[in-house]
């Protein structure tokens, strides 16, 4: 009971926070962007437009990662996703009783490569945000990517 | 030599003090999640309370989008929906969902429906979609299905609400 009530008045205290993350393209070419989530293991593996944001809406403080892959490494993320790609495809032309394994695999991979990207990727940005703050991260080039936060401002009545 | 017999601490003074305790932990935690430092995600991912999140690959088929409505929200709620566009190569998420029953809707640029989904979502977990020209598939994180039937949104038992 008291480990109840101590998990309760945790749980209410931190309430439920809103943060967004905002990736502007500030160059001339579309760029992808590998954006790692704090405490989950989504990646958002999206391509922005020059001169575009990209404005993800997530709940919860922490460090928030946003990577532009280089050349090499989205070549790397493509022959995975090929990889996939084949095999789903070739699994529905067989039928419904294709082994399910390969693909599950293929698909395990492609999440641990985007993992290690966004970890090992020189060009990246990451930043702690806490409750009531955005993070923003331009895109200035193929080679760099800054980042800072701002105040979320308070919702309008 | 007599020893000093110890008093007992009063219980109301305990009270106080684990009362004085809990608010400074709980102050501590505020301003940690102020900072970044720890999360709602984090704590509730500890006690298996974690909301499901829903995330979209699209490896081909052209632009999809992807529409979620909550079909048993609380007595008297309309059902909400809500959307989101994946380009070919893209990979998304919908974090945060409660528990409940999602209708999940997958069309192309024209509207077309070229999928759904009755999913369930019970507690936490995630579930992570993978469309292609041919079909598109549902795994289940922690599942590891045998045949594509069980992976096939038409088929597969996770969509079947």
């Amino acid at each position: 009971m008291q480990r109840l009530i101590i998990i309760a008045s945790v749980m209410l205290l931190l309430g439920a926070g809103c943060q967004t993350m905002n990736v502007h393209n500030a160059d001339a070419a579309a760029r992808t962007v590998i954006l790692k989530i704090p405490d989950r293991d989504r990646l958002t593996y999206a391509t922005v437009p020059a001169g575009e944001d990209r404005v993800e809406l997530m709940s919860g403080s922490g460090v928030y990662m946003v990577v532009e892959p280089s050349a090499a490494e989205k070549d790397s993320v493509d022959q995975v996703r090929n990889g996939l790609k084949t095999l789903i495809d070739a699994s529905f032309a067989a039928g419904g009783m294709a082994e399910a394994a390969p693909i599950y695999d293929r698909f395990d991979a492609y999440q641990a490569l985007l993992a290690d990207l966004a970890k090992d990727s020189k060009i990246r940005c990451s930043l702690r945000i806490g409750e009531d703050e955005d993070g923003i991260a331009t895109i200035e080039s193929a080679e760099s990517v800054t980042c800072g936060k701002r105040l979320t401002p308070e919702p309008k009545e | 030599m007599d020893t000093p017999s110890k008093k007992p601490i009063p219980k109301p003074l305990i009270a106080l003090a684990a009362i004085v305790l809990l608010f400074g932990a709980a102050t501590g935690v505020k301003w940690l999640k102020k900072r970044g430092y720890v999360s709602t995600h984090g704590f509730q991912t500890l006690i298996g309370r974690a909301p499901a999140e829903v995330s979209v690959l699209n490896l081909g088929g052209g632009r999809l989008k992807l529409t979620g409505t909550l079909l048993d929200g609380t007595e008297g709620e309309k059902p909400k929906t809500a959307g989101m566009d994946t380009e070919v190569g893209e990979q998304r998420s919908f974090v945060g969902l409660r528990p409940g029953t999602y209708q999940l809707k997958f069309m192309d640029v024209l509207a077309n429906e070229r999928g759904s989904c009755l999913l369930k979502v019970e507690g936490g977990g995630s579930f992570d979609f993978i469309a292609s020209e041919s079909g598109i598939i549902v795994i289940r994180d922690g599942q590891r299905p045998e045949t594509l039937a069980e992976l096939d949104i038409k088929t597969s038992s996770v969509c079947s609400g």
